[in-house]
């Protein structure tokens, strides 16, 4: 496998080539710029903005008086802030890559256990030094985001955990806030200065040209669908049956593993073929056959992931769980192999990818 | 003489086809033959160099002592320096990356191997053989899955134990596992020191931490691998092997592809992203390279450097000889010279980057330092690496572009697969 850490490598682009550009003009290719910014890009993140100030806010209440109604609370909240996550996770570009603010977020998948020994070394060590935000901003990134406040919130022990010890309760107040001032960050800086960046793109600035920040969009829309496939599925499905692994799932803790890979798949649909009526979306840069075909992959996609429950596990358990989770993966093989072959009909050179790896 | 016969034999395979102008001097079979000529070299010097390793593991472990152990460890070194030049080769050479996990696999959950100290833990969501220490347990059995390590011989660690549950971290083989026996984990956190194992835990009348016996068997089995796995990837370059008879295969454009997609791949998403970039964000020593031995600031090196080599056309034995041929540089010049100056300037980048990490590790700063919680000016030294890289792999790019590749498919690669591609 070698698709370790994924999205390491994200982060370090910003402009990828194109070698033959498309037959599209420099004023289409932004014009599909902005209708992605203004139709999906900026209203995700700022429906993220939104529910991660409401989490940070529950963290709050929680941590004054813990019980259990109250961690209810905070667990409602971290699913309805995790849900805008997972529907803006694919972009891996731009604001999200400022100050490491992707990996900070959202360190995952994590095979080394890193998050785990630096959380519980962190809580021990009870430094009150390190809750401030521009110190906790530089603390590891395993230890800064959703996934460590999952396994704060979600373990059996939970509540009498964070009941007998405040200062781990300081911790989930310290994440959340530390969520919540990223995720602001990121909208404040798409609102106020990227989204003139993807405006303005020409040689003199982050992109070299127009096409160059479709490139990154395309990107988006591609890249992610082999990751949820190998990543989030085959890794936990193992080789056979009886070699499955649903620990090594995203948000496992959480039991919300497949709601996770729903969310990405409409969030990706949602990309390719916009959310306005102005009939110019990301999909309008590749041939009108490759786009209904791609449409149709993705229905089919929605409709076998629209019958499963939220939890891996509980979808393992039933007769035939396995195999349903085999056919989304073909599934998600067949739609990554039709994107690729529409850009290959349109000349677009994607360069370089993270996916490359150990 | 061999590059000269590499050549014949290319050139008649290509009949004379050149990416180029039809005038040109510098032609894609010329180029091929040159990088077929390096992969020989390089992988035949891992060869040499890990029979050499393989001696004085023997030396060690018929005569365990302080200076014994001293051999080994500078015999591991000194085989890291060929190997990681070969590591250009990986992407794009489908039969080199799917051997690959064998000798290099990395990053590894030690405890699967060894005993291991208490702030290791016990347990990861990834890996149920996080901590099975195979030395100090003769059977181990969990999810579902039983071993039994009564006897620690090559076969067990190739063919049970490596992957063991389909987890990569499950590093029973290579360089890594032999790195681990001879130094240790490294517990010193992020501050200077490497692992400081002690050449006891091999000492049957004074063994340290137990089971020396098994220990002995587990370095010498492993060793015993390495030396046999290179033996099978240096049979692969030559004409008739796999990995030649591929790269014939694809035909010139195909060949040159793979040439760039090795270096790209190499060069983003392994060395800038994973190998050098994680460290930095985790701030943890376990995500180095070479993380038992602090030898990581070299490893790093002779990647870039490999890479380097794959462009020039130029490899420099561990015996001092050189091999040179037409190169794609030579291409580009021709062919492009503003992206050749770019790309010589890219190249003059990294290795510079590259060696100011040496220099630090020399004077008392290695990786694991560098990538310390407040290291100010460690982040200094590895954010220039991972953009030089990064400049590197967008120069690559236009290369890829400027030669009409970009449609060319590439088994083994992410970036440039496309298997329904015919060239």
């Amino acid at each position: 496998m070698k698709f370790r850490y994924a999205f390491i490598a994200a982060g370090l682009t910003a402009n990828l080539l194109i070698a033959q550009p498309a037959d599209e003009s420099a004023e289409n290719w932004t014009e599909v710029n902005l209708a992605v910014t203004d139709s999906h890009v900026i209203p995700a993140y700022t429906s993220l903005m939104q529910a991660t100030q409401e989490l940070e806010t529950i963290a709050d209440a929680f941590c004054r008086s813990p019980d259990a109604e109250g961690l209810a609370s905070f667990q409602d909240k971290f699913h309805s802030s995790m849900d805008p996550w997972q529907q803006i996770q694919h972009i891996q570009f731009g604001p999200i890559t400022y100050f490491n603010w992707n990996f900070r977020i959202h360190y995952w998948p994590d095979e080394q256990g890193t998050g785990a020994r630096q959380l519980d070394a962190l809580i021990a060590a009870e430094n009150q030094n390190i809750l401030s935000s521009d110190n906790f901003a530089v603390e590891s990134v395993a230890v800064q985001g959703y996934p460590a406040l999952e396994r704060l919130l979600f373990e059996a022990d939970s509540l009498t955990s964070l009941q007998g010890n405040p200062y781990r309760c300081q911790v989930a107040q310290t994440i959340t806030r530390n969520i919540s001032e990223i995720t602001r960050g990121v909208q404040t800086r798409w609102v106020d200065e990227f989204r003139t960046t993807v405006a303005n793109a020409d040689e003199r600035g982050f992109f070299e040209s127009a096409e160059d920040a479709t490139i990154d969009f395309l990107k988006a829309q591609v890249e992610p669908v082999r990751r949820i496939q190998q990543q989030k599925l085959e890794e936990v499905l193992g080789e056979s049956a009886g070699r499955e692994r649903v620990q090594r799932a995203e948000s496992w803790r959480s039991d919300r593993s497949l709601r996770n890979i729903r969310l990405n798949i409409l969030a990706l649909e949602g990309l390719f073929n916009g959310a306005d009526d102005s009939g110019v979306q990301l999909s309008s840069v590749l041939l009108t056959e490759d786009v209904a075909t791609i449409n149709n992959d993705f229905t089919e996609l929605n409709a076998s992931l629209a019958a499963l429950p939220d939890s891996f596990a509980e979808t393992l358990e039933v007769d035939g769980g396995r195999e349903n989770l085999e056919q989304v993966i073909a599934q998600l093989d067949t739609l990554f192999e039709a994107l690729e072959a529409a850009l290959k009909n349109t000349d677009l050179y994607l360069g370089f990818n993270s996916l490359d790896g150990d | 003489m061999r590059l000269f016969i590499v050549i014949t034999l290319v050139i008649s395979l290509f009949a004379c086809t050149s990416v180029s102008q039809q005038d040109s001097p510098v032609s894609a079979a010329h180029i091929i033959a040159t990088y077929i000529a390096i992969a020989q070299a390089s992988y035949e010097d891992s060869l040499i160099t890990a029979r050499t390793l393989d001696t004085t593991i023997n030396a060690f472990l018929a005569s365990p002592s302080e200076q014994t152990l001293a051999d080994a460890r500078q015999a591991w070194l000194d085989a890291r320096i060929p190997y990681q030049q070969t590591e250009a080769y990986r992407f794009g050479n489908s039969v080199v990356d799917e051997w690959e996990g064998r000798v290099n696999a990395w990053p590894l959950d030690e405890g699967l191997i060894d005993y291991t100290a208490a702030s290791y833990g016990e347990e990861s969501d990834f890996n149920y053989f996080y901590s099975a220490n195979i030395i100090g347990n003769k059977i181990i059995d969990a999810g579902g899955i039983m071993v039994d390590a009564a006897v620690i011989s090559p076969q067990l660690l190739a063919e049970e134990l490596h992957e063991l549950d389909g987890v990569e971290a499950n590093v029973a083989t290579g360089y890594h596992a032999i790195e681990f026996l001879l130094w240790g984990q490294d517990l010193n956190g992020t501050n200077p020191g490497a692992g400081e194992r002690s050449w006891t835990d091999y000492s049957i009348q004074n063994c340290t931490n137990g089971n020396c016996d098994r220990r002995g068997d587990y370095l010498k089995s492993a060793s015993v691998l390495l030396v046999n796995d290179l033996e099978e990837m240096t049979q692969n370059w030559l004409p008739g092997g796999q990995a030649y008879n591929d790269l014939m295969a694809k035909g010139p454009q195909g060949g040159l592809a793979t040439m760039l997609t090795g270096m790209g791949s190499l060069a983003y998403g392994e060395l800038a992203g994973e190998r050098i970039r994680l460290g930095m964000l985790l701030n943890d020593p376990e995500e180095e390279h070479d993380c038992f031995s602090d030898n990581t600031h070299n490893s790093h090196y002779y990647d870039a450097l490999g890479i380097s080599n794959v462009y020039l056309g130029e490899y420099l034995r561990i015996n001092g000889e050189s091999v040179s041929g037409p190169s794609l540089a030579d291409l580009i010049l021709q062919q492009a010279p503003g992206i050749s100056a770019e790309m010589f300037a890219r190249l003059e980048e990294t290795e510079s980057a590259m060696s100011a990490m040496v220099e630090s590790a020399e004077q008392g700063q290695p990786f694991d330092v560098l990538i310390g919680r407040d290291n100010a000016e460690g982040e200094v030294i590895i954010d220039r690496a991972v953009d030089a890289l990064m400049e590197e792999t967008r120069t690559i790019e236009k290369i890829i572009n400027e030669l009409a590749l970009n449609n060319v498919s590439i088994e083994g690669s992410t970036s440039l697969d496309d298997p329904t591609a015919v060239f």
